[in-house]
């Protein structure tokens, strides 16, 4: 297999993206689609839990009272915006220059903590105010439904920064090239999953 | 154990722990399950000694937990794990000419995982058992004391991520790694039905871990997902759980049909009728199997008319199930059928004890009938037909066939057939009774009853003690002649599917040079080659 | 000893007279399908046994015409299955008017029922015969399962929601007893939780509601 990723690499117009170019790859990166199907299903279930509780406020904090626009909407061009710079690295990575694509790959994770920053803070704004989880069922499903998606993002970034690690070390061959490659998939996979909390929670909370 | 005597011998720790081959796997799969088969069987004669009088013998709470551990042990440690852990591993592979699955490491990690999800389980035997039932419904199971609860979820997850993952495994082993020529309309039936599967724990298991997880939540960091004065609703969790928990019915019956697809032609000596219409009636049930969850729930507070498309659908899916039964039928019709042991579990023992359960099956989905007959013993009849006299059936004989290719010897076939019929009378005498009390009006889960249930309640005890001595005699046959069993050669059935191609026990690799397929395994029998498997 | 009970209960209203007529034309359809396939099934193992001059099957793979034949009949017949069900639930589900209310609320581990005058009774349930009763359920505490065989209903008594079912008990059965027992885990007392319900006629049912109100008037006002 190391034999196949070179020669693949002296032949940089070949057709083949180097992260496809060994079966190992293949299998992996197929494997992870059906991964995210998953974790599509989870966030489907989450979605439906808070789709029927959101109104139950039980008395407590209602959507109004926490959901914050400017707040809110910075999170959500952030995500975008670093959703964006992965879809880069991976360019870049197609094209063999390791150092733009350790950039950018840098640029997502800091867009990532940002986001990770604003999202701590709002639930932190949000318990100060007696919006905890264990008020009402709205704020239980909320919690979690953000939450795990929160979760997901963190463990991005972690594993981002051992992809780094890893493209230091060893550079763009066909394994780390997959890793990116895979990385991205779950990247994007989580903006994806961030529009819905956009659109579901967030605007249909403070359009009512 | 074979795999010793042609090689220098390896460490038990080097050829079964660190393993990472499909076949080894699948057999530690096989005998772990196997193990809790025994365990879950023992709660479920408890639970029957129990019922022997209408006081009953037990403690309510005992009780309880009896058969909360026998269901739970029985779906998520048993019939799962062997029917896509033992004989998917071990099969699958063999089946479309591949060396191994597509992730060889993580399909340990599918077995470790399941492990320790049963160990979890042990533990709950001294730490404190579960008692909610393996459906665990809130408010009750967060009321619940003691960690039996706790215990059970962490199981139900360790068991769900082992499920995940062995799903994804066979999902892009199927689709990626088909020997040359092996099209998906030249794969075996049971391939089919376990891609079907595969694909049904890829989209129902995740519901099942956020109903879990919300349960565990609402037990111990105070949420109220489900506490109905903070506006929680009990129902969601119902809901939950059902969107993974019908579909685990066919995950627990779909790759049994897929083994009886294979045995059904083997011992006819007949191409199986309709392969198209059974391959493509899998992947039906499949895709409806998501669209009936609810109809567990017609009395749980949903409006009665509100069943109504679940009971339609419901009503829909026993079509794709008959047209299999029809096409095994006339696989048999004009065919030349060999009384094995494992066409007796196959034939009478499967298709004669599953129609009951399918048929009881049509009855409760009909939202009037079951507004009587949910939750009683009539239910209790009609999942363990589809259960034991299904899913069971189809292990027993699928153990009882592949048993010569992975040992290389034969079982004493007189047990067999003795163990056949404690089976095929065990089940009647167990589970048809329960029709008769649950008509009367008799619930489920009753630890004592009214008198007026004794006397059929008596002989369903008398039936699952028939059944315990079966499956004794069952276990000690596959393992006695595994070491000292006759020795047979590489195909004794005159079998078709590429697995009986290679040696008995299969090389490591599976396949020196990987087979070109031309045609689908089920093609008519010449004389000559008959003749060839008579003098083999 | 007890005679076994083996079949349905006795119907005590006109609606489970007519689910029983539908779980015997269920039990008909499904009963005639079993018999084919088992006597199929028989046949086949018997006749086509391998013998020395049964040495092999016949080449078929298939015919579509059966397939087509095996899909459309069942499908068919569940259909029209089916569309006879969709007619009783709603006949089930329609309230009556002007019925006879009872509260009813599933406690940890008993029955209590609450009758219009505002009496409340533990474990015993009376309805008048011939007159629309309507159920309102719920639970004080877990779910529990409101459940009387003999009219062939149960609903499901939730925390934070209700659900009713009506009934409404032939006269010729004023003086007996029916069971009421639960019919949803609810942990050690479940099988114990079971109320007795009897049937009166109207007359003394006033007069038993009257008479109990003011026993219990008197016994709180002590």
């Amino acid at each position: 297999m190391s034999l196949a990723h070179e020669e693949v690499l002296s032949h940089p117009d070949h057709d083949i993206p180097l992260e496809y170019s060994t079966e190992d790859g293949v299998l992996k990166i197929f494997g992870f689609w059906i991964f995210l199907a998953t974790d599509l299903i989870l966030f489907a279930c989450l979605f439906s839990m808070y789709q029927i509780l959101h109104l139950n406020t039980a008395g407590g904090p209602t959507e109004q009272d926490l959901y914050n626009v400017p707040e809110f909407m910075a999170e959500t061009l952030i995500l975008l915006v670093s959703s964006f710079t992965c879809g880069l690295a991976t360019l870049e990575m197609r094209k063999g220059h390791r150092g733009a694509l350790m950039a950018w790959l840098i640029v997502t994770v800091l867009l990532g903590l940002s986001f990770i920053f604003l999202e701590v803070r709002e639930f932190v704004d949000y318990v100060g105010r007696g919006a905890t989880m264990q008020r009402s069922a709205f704020l239980s499903s909320f919690f979690t439904l953000v939450g795990t998606h929160g979760c997901h993002v963190s463990l991005g970034i972690l594993w981002m920064l051992s992809i780094l690690y890893q493209l230091g070390r060893r550079g763009i061959q066909a394994i780390t090239a997959r890793k990116v490659f895979i990385v991205g998939l779950y990247w994007h996979f989580l903006d994806v999953v961030w529009v819905f909390i956009f659109t579901v929670v967030y605007l249909q909370g403070v359009m009512h | 154990m074979e795999a010793a005597v042609q090689a220098p011998r390896k460490s038990f720790i080097r050829e079964w722990v660190m393993t990472v081959d499909h076949k080894k796997i699948g057999i530690m799969y096989g005998v772990t399950s196997l193990f809790f088969f025994l365990l879950a069987g023992l709660f479920a004669l408890l639970v029957r000694t129990d019922l022997l009088v209408p006081s009953g013998l037990f403690s309510p709470q005992t009780y309880n937990e009896f058969f909360t551990m026998h269901a739970t042990i029985m779906i998520f440690a048993v019939i799962i794990p062997l029917l896509t852990g033992a004989f998917g591993n071990y099969l699958v592979p063999l089946m479309i000419g591949a060396r191994d699955m597509a992730f060889p490491r993580m399909n340990a990690l599918s077995y470790w995982l399941y492990l320790a999800s049963g160990v979890v389980l042990l533990f709950s035997m001294f730490f404190g058992m579960p008692d909610a039932g393996w459906t665990s419904y809130p408010p009750y199971s967060i009321q619940s004391q003691g960690p039996g609860i706790d215990l059970w979820v962490t199981a139900i997850h360790i068991a769900g991520l082992s499920s995940i993952l062995g799903a994804i495994n066979f999902v892009v082993t199927i689709h990626k790694m088909r020997a040359p020529g092996m099209t998906y309309n030249r794969m075996p039936l049971f391939v089919w039905s376990i891609l079907v599967t595969a694909y049904m724990q890829i989209f129902g298991t995740p519901a099942l871990a956020g109903a879990v997880t919300t349960l565990l939540a609402d037990r111990h960091f105070g949420t109220v997902f489900y506490d109905a004065t903070a506006g929680g609703d009990p129902m969601l969790y119902q809901h939950l759980f059902w969107f993974y928990s019908h579909p685990a019915v066919y995950i627990m019956i779909l790759p049994g049909f897929g083994i009886i697809s294979e045995l059904l032609p083997v011992f006819s000596r007949k191409p199986i009728f309709g392969y198209h219409a059974i391959a493509y009636s899998s992947v039906a049930i499949g895709f409806l199997g998501f669209f009936v969850w609810a109809h567990h729930m017609f009395v749980a507070g949903m409006s009665m008319s509100a069943g109504i498309p679940f009971m339609i659908s419901s009503l829909i899916i026993a079509v794709p199930t008959s047209v299999k039964i029809f096409n095994w039928l006339a696989t048999m019709w004009r065919g030349a059928v060999d009384y094995t042991v494992p066409m007796m579990y196959a034939s009478l023992g499967f298709i004669g004890s599953f129609i009951i359960g399918g048929f009881s099956g049509v009855i409760v989905a009909e939202v009037p009938l079951d507004m009587h007959l949910h939750d009683t013993y009539f239910i209790v009849a009609h999942i363990h037909y589809v259960l034991f006299g299904g899913s069971v059936m189809t292990i027993m004989a699928g153990l009882h066939y592949w048993f010569p290719k992975v040992t290389g010897r034969m079982f004493n076939t007189k047990l067999g057939h003795i163990s056949f019929w404690f089976y095929f009378i065990g089940t009647q005498v167990t589970f048809f009774p329960m029709h008769l009390v649950g008509l009367a009006g008799m619930p489920r889960r009753y630890q004592s009853y009214l008198p007026e249930f004794q006397f059929w309640n008596d002989v369903s005890t008398i039936g699952s003690y028939i059944l315990g001595v079966g499956t004794l005699i069952i276990i000690f046959n596959l393992f006695y002649s595994a070491k000292y069993g006759k020795k047979v050669g590489n195909n004794p059935w005159g079998a078709r599917t590429l697995e009986w191609t290679i040696s008995s026990p299969p090389p490591e690799h599976n396949f020196t040079e990987l087979p070109v397929v031309t045609e689908n395994p089920y093609q008519p029998y010449s004389p000559q080659e008959v003749e060839e498997v008579a003098t083999a | 000893m007890v005679d076994a009970a083996s079949w349905l209960p006795t119907e005590l209203t006109p609606m489970s007279h007519s689910l029983d007529v539908l779980f015997d034309v269920a039990l008909g359809v499904v009963t005639f399908f079993f018999v084919l396939v088992e006597v199929l099934l028989v046949t086949f193992l018997i006749r086509y046994r391998r013998t020395k001059t049964n040495q092999t099957g016949v080449n078929v793979h298939g015919n579509n015409r059966l397939e087509v034949i095996w899909t459309l009949i069942p499908a068919a017949i569940l259909v029209c299955m089916g569309v006879y069900c969709v007619k009783v639930v709603y006949a089930l589900q329609t309230p009556p008017a002007k019925p006879e209310v009872i509260k009813v609320t599933g406690h940890m581990w008993f029955w209590e029922f609450q009758y219009p005058n505002g009496l409340t009774t533990k474990n015993d349930l009376r309805v008048p015969a011939g007159e629309n009763v309507l159920f309102e359920i719920h639970s004080a505490d877990v779910i529990h399962g409101f459940y009387i065989p003999a009219v062939r209903i149960q609903q499901d008594a939730l925390p934070g929601r209700q659900t009713e079912f009506w009934m409404n008990a032939d006269t010729d059965k004023v003086g007996q007893v029916f069971d009421v027992p639960c019919d949803q885990f609810c942990g050690s007392g479940h099988p114990i939780m079971d109320a007795k319900m009897t049937v009166m006629s109207p007359a003394d049912y006033e007069h038993w509601e009257q008479t109990q109100l003011q026993k219990q008037k008197q016994n709180s006002g002590q």
